[in-house]
């Protein structure tokens, strides 16, 4: 398993891939910060340069600067907005639709990839299923919610939908991907079915069904603040960015997409799960 | 189609540029210009728009063409609401335009959308519409309304009504959707009530789909509703057009305020049928919505007045920031209404 | 199914065996056996089947036809009587050292109560006191290797199979690593079974030397190695009996070519 996007640079405690280390040589330590800190924050720094430029050079309210986001950001954080929320219950609303879509989606993708990955017949049944709902974006489904579920059930059938495949796929690669030497080996030493799975396929799949997991918790992420801009309503952070983009204020727009992202990167965070080595 | 006949087909426009050829010109109208109108989706208070282009209205040649100009509908147009307007406003696709004046406020100040207020449309045409179980506005609250939009007018005016009322907003959810869907909305259940503009409360109360539980005369008497603003790039570069188009829609709102004082004229018919056409609701619905709407395109006094009033009204509301005057450039309110209000394109129209 | 022509002695029989994989034959009709206590070497050119007789002795690797037999019972599955060491160690990367060693005794129900004690006896006779707690990540392919080791002698099997366990290794720790296997085989008396491409590594650890041929593999020649342990590699009895092997393996082959 590689770094990605959105897991830290050095999280691994393992010695980074030597075709880094000439860049990094390169980058001088300042304050005796690691050398990764002082590339992160030279890109942080530079992203705000950037974005400062091209709002002066736009002069558009439509795209407002760092500052007026920073001060909007303040006033999202402190003052209610003129439906009477505060962020924290926008923050509240859209968690706790994503709690019980994303919980509902790991509970049933959990097991029934591990079964698909373990019983060959189930997974050629299940594949054309996936194969054809998968690429659908969960996001056509809103009418379709709306209508047959309501509210909360629809913002509820959607986030099912967004972190159901991330996590049922990793899972099934996961119980695919455990190395049949891994199982000889356990078979050699007497382990028997039940066994088997519970001690070699399980953790053997653990990484697979992590990632899944945290890819699954992004997905879920993006599209209830999507699903609750399109229609899936009652108060959340999409509700207030679309508020906001519908009175002009787009310094708050921009406040609430900074809020979502940091949201997005903390919860896909959050979900830390020891990481299985590879093997030799 | 209401949209087939808003939009002349080259054909159409060829005929007329002809004709425009052909004819002895009104007053000095050089080149004719097109102008981008936009305007709301099936909104009866935009129907000044739809007479000025109609030529049995104009006597033979719309007040349009009398006046030398040719309209077509602005990208997008018609609009789910007045604040997608500004947007477009703000995009470049629109030279002139009818909406409410809080989206026309909201998002000046907000986003410093460059328009200004040339002319009125119309006052009041808004009701509070609600579902079976709804009958004192304590009722509403854990229930969801629906506006066309949070910078419409009809949000504004449930913003007020709530405050009048003494209820907390924030236990209304309030969606937003375009009013021709509404009706629908209500009698699934899906909402238990709207603020949206006529025709579609009286549509929705003659269809027995619910009652009014105020009108926009109720919640504020004689209130201000939609204006005439326009691109202030467009009005400084066409001045000669925006006075044209002006003439038309003053011609046309003359004309829809004598047949409304005849009823059973030919023109109070015809302007029944352009009506029904335009918002694709029957004759005696639109009939019914005119009762609640007051047709008038002067500035007077009292215009800058509600100006105002929206103004300090839209501050307190929390949907424009105080700081945001000073941000485009305002002292107070009074100056903000005094530049964004700009009376001179109606002060120096000619007649015809 | 009891085999009642079994000698006492023999423990592990290889009857006639021959194996396929789609169309390929990777074995052909072979027989050998190897008694109680018995230190055998199988070498042979690659790609004769060495690993393929070894998982067929495990029970992992079906016979086209033959059997294998072990202590009159007919294998036809792994067991664990039969413990098998991986070239590629197959370590449990997410387990500690101690609880890959258990792996085997809780697999058969055994309690940590009752594991612990062999579990650290065994630890301790591969030299790993002191790595119990670590993982396999953590440690370098002799060390794994060892773990290994005690992994497959945990449960205490009557046979250990050993599939080229040392071929990963450099040469140091593989010179190490055999002087302690035959350390530990001391110590336990199991009887071990090692496929090993070294004709070196066969002639220091081995009882008998089994050559097979190149594919499909057939008993080429089963030589006893007499030489009294520990052997010095350069001795000239043991390069007699190298080149002997490797004059058996490759008839042409210079032996100096060996590794």
């Amino acid at each position: 398993m590689k770094a990605t996007w959105g897991i830290p640079l050095r999280s691994e405690g393992e010695a980074a891939p030597a075709r880094r280390t000439g860049i990094r040589r390169l980058v001088p330590r300042i304050l005796g910060l690691p050398s990764d800190v002082v590339i992160v924050l030279a890109s942080t720094l530079v992203f705000f340069l950037l974005w400062q430029l091209t709002a002066r050079i736009l002069d558009n309210p439509y795209l407002p600067g760092p500052a007026q986001v920073g001060s909007a950001l303040v006033e999202a954080l402190t003052r209610p907005d003129f439906i009477g929320f505060t962020m924290g219950e926008h923050i509240l609303s859209s968690l706790s639709r994503i709690v019980y879509g994303y919980v509902l989606a790991a509970a049933v993708a959990i097991p029934l990839g591990l079964l698909a990955g373990w019983v060959r017949p189930l997974e050629t049944f299940l594949a054309p299923w996936v194969e054809m709902t998968r690429p659908i974006p969960p996001l056509a489904w809103i009418p379709f919610a709306i209508v047959f579920f309501g509210t909360p059930l629809d913002a509820v059938f959607i986030v099912f939908l967004a972190s159901f495949f991330p996590v049922f796929l990793n899972t099934l690669s996961g119980v695919k991907s455990v190395e049949p030497l891994l199982l000889d080996a356990a078979r050699t030493l007497g382990a028997r079915k039940t066994f088997l799975f519970t001690r070699v396929i399980l953790p053997g799949a653990f990484g697979h069904i992590s990632t899944g997991l945290r890819l699954g918790l992004g997905y879920a992420w993006m599209s209830i603040v999507a699903a609750e801009i399109l229609g899936v309503k009652g108060g959340g952070l999409g509700i207030y960015l679309w508020t906001m983009h519908e009175v002009g204020r787009f310094d708050s727009v921009f406040a609430g997409m900074v809020i979502v992202g940091v949201l997005g990167l903390l919860l896909t965070r959050g979900i830390s799960f020891w990481r299985v080595q590879e093997t030799t | 189609m209401t949209r087939g006949r808003l939009r002349p087909s080259l054909e159409f426009v060829l005929v007329l540029l002809l004709i425009a050829a052909c004819a002895p010109a009104p007053a000095a109208s050089p080149e004719p210009v097109t102008v981008r109108v936009g305007y709301l989706l099936a909104d009866l208070h935009h129907i000044p728009y739809v007479v000025a282009q109609d030529a049995q209205a104009g006597g033979g040649t719309s007040f349009f063409e009398q006046y030398g100009v040719i309209v077509q509908d602005a990208g997008g147009a018609p609009y789910p609401n007045g604040g997608v307007e500004m947007d477009h406003f703000a995009a470049g696709d629109v030279d002139v335009g009818l909406l409410g004046a809080p989206p026309a406020i909201t998002k000046h100040l907000n986003a410093a959308v460059n328009t200004r207020i040339i002319a009125q449309v119309n006052a009041l045409g808004s009701a509070l519409v609600v579902g079976p179980g709804i009958e004192t506005p304590q009722d509403l609250l854990g229930k969801t309304v629906a506006v066309p939009g949070h910078a419409a007018i009809q949000f504004f005016l449930l913003l007020t009504f709530a405050q009048e009322k003494g209820l907390d907003i924030g236990e209304i959810t309030v969606v937003d959707m375009p009013p021709p869907d509404m009706r629908v909305k209500l009698e699934s259940g899906e909402i238990a009530g709207f603020v949206a503009w006529e025709p579609w409360a009286a549509d929705a109360v003659i269809g027995g789909a619910g009652t009014v539980l105020a009108t926009s005369a109720d919640i504020w008497p004689d209130h201000l509703d939609c204006v005439v603003a326009v691109d202030q790039t467009f009005a400084s570069s066409q001045p000669d057009t925006v006075r044209r188009f002006l003439q038309a829609h003053v011609a046309a709102t003359q004309w829809i305020q004598d047949a409304l004082s005849q009823p059973g004229s030919d023109n109070y018919n015809h302007l029944l049928e352009l009506s029904a056409e335009f918002t694709q609701r029957p004759t005696e619905v639109v009939e019914a919505a005119f009762a609640n709407i007051t047709f008038r395109s002067a500035l007077d006094a009292e215009f800058g007045d509600s100006i105002r009033s929206y103004a300090v009204k839209l501050i307190e509301f929390g949907l424009i920031p105080p700081e945001k005057l000073t941000e485009r450039g305002y002292s107070s309110v009074e100056d903000f209404a005094d530049a964004y209000i700009d009376p001179s394109f109606l002060e120096g129209l000619a007649t015809p | 199914m009891t085999d009642s022509s079994v000698s006492p002695a023999s423990e592990l029989r290889v009857v006639n065996l021959t194996v396929g994989f789609n169309g390929l034959q990777v074995l052909e009709d072979l027989s050998l056996s190897v008694r109680r206590g018995e230190f055998v070497a199988i070498v042979g050119p690659t790609g004769c089947g060495k690993t393929t007789l070894l998982r067929a002795m495990a029970g992992l690797t079906r016979p086209t036809a033959g059997e294998v037999w072990m202590n009159g019972t007919r294998v036809t599955e792994p067991g664990p009587e039969r413990g098998l060491v991986f070239q590629e160690f197959a370590l449990f990367p997410w387990l500690t050292v101690r609880q890959n060693v258990a792996f085997g005794l809780e697999a058969r129900g055994v309690k940590e109560s009752a594991w612990s004690e062999p579990v650290a006896r065994h630890l301790q006779m591969v030299g790993l006191q002191g790595f119990e707690d670590y993982r396999p990540r953590q440690l370098s392919g002799g060390m794994k290797q060892r773990v290994a080791i005690a992994r497959a002698l945990a449960t205490q099997p009557a046979v250990v199979l050993m599939d080229e366990p040392f071929g990963s290794l450099d040469s140091q720790s593989r010179c190490e690593m055999q002087s302690e296997l035959l350390r530990v085989w001391e110590q336990t008396r199991s009887t071990i079974v090692f496929v090993t491409h070294s004709v070196e590594e066969a002639v220091f650890l081995a009882d008998r030397v089994i050559v097979l041929s190149a594919r499909p593999g057939r008993l080429v020649a089963d030589l006893t190695v007499r030489l009294p342990r520990i052997r010095v590699r350069t001795g000239q009895e043991f390069n007699a009996v190298r080149a002997k092997v490797m004059e058996l393996i490759q008839p042409s082959a210079d032996p100096a070519g060996e590794m």
